[in-house]
């Protein structure tokens, strides 16, 4: 699944919550939250896949990659991206970045799809989309070398 | 944590917020200390600012301090995840 047409879902939801009045938004905004999560995560899984077996026209078993693509957890991706920034890997600046935004908003996510209470406005979920947006750029501009070594950080578990 | 400690982390990530949102947009801060969807002990830091500024203007402020305040949050008992969230006012209808 592609993080961008995740993202442009995410945008979509926003924009009919603009014309929408009433109940149908909350729905629009929380929904738009989650989506922004999941375009965050679809786009660790595809780092993954790709780093690890090859990226779209490299010589590569689809098989595995589809494999390796859902090789990443929720839970656990979210606790080792916490533990990105605080355990001084030296990842550089753009995967810091991504591992605090996949962070907040895996739990924001956790708000609007599981709290009955919570409610979002346009602008906060929109912010949302946003930050998920500007991490994904972020990862994609780091180097091969980073960007596979924070994909083995999230994918394994140390001993 | 002591209690104290505690405190004293509150009152730092106060100073940090202000020090990175601009006053006249924000309203009032929140920080609590709380256990996350995963269990963890965290820190959320919830930013409630005024309806204003491009929504460009408002992610700005917020990567720029989440990035700030995880150099901040290194506490007796270890690491604890600042969560930052933002509620902005609704434009008026």
């Amino acid at each position: 699944m592609k993080s961008d047409y995740l993202i442009i879902s995410a945008r979509i939801l926003i924009d009919s919550s603009r014309v929408s009045p009433g109940q149908p938004k909350q729905v629009n905004n929380r929904r738009a939250v989650s989506t922004a999560y999941y375009a965050m995560f679809h786009e660790l899984c595809g780092q993954v896949a790709d780093t690890f077996v090859g990226g779209t026209g490299a010589d590569r078993s689809e098989k595995a990659w589809q494999q390796a693509y859902r090789a990443v957890n929720h839970g656990s991706a979210a606790q080792r991206c916490k533990e990105a920034k605080a355990q001084g890997h030296g990842f550089p600046a753009g995967i810091i970045s991504y591992a605090k935004e996949f962070a907040d908003l895996q739990q924001e996510r956790h708000e609007a799809d599981y709290a009955p209470s919570y409610r979002i406005s346009v602008r906060d979920a929109e912010a949302f989309i946003l930050r998920a947006e500007d991490a994904i750029s972020g990862l994609r501009a780091c180097q091969l070398k980073d960007r596979r070594a924070f994909c083995v950080w999230v994918a394994f578990s140390r001993r | 944590m002591t209690r104290t400690e505690r405190d004293d982390l509150s009152r730092r990530i106060d100073v940090i917020v202000r020090e990175h949102v601009p006053a006249d947009i924000l309203t009032n801060l929140d920080v609590d200390f709380d256990r996350d969807h995963l269990g963890e002990d965290s820190i959320f830091v919830v930013l409630h600012m005024k309806y204003g500024r491009t929504t460009r203007e408002y992610v700005d402020f917020l990567q720029t301090l989440s990035s700030r305040l995880m150099d901040e949050t290194h506490t007796s008992d270890g690491f604890l995840f600042p969560y930052v969230s933002s509620r902005i006012e609704e434009e008026a209808a």
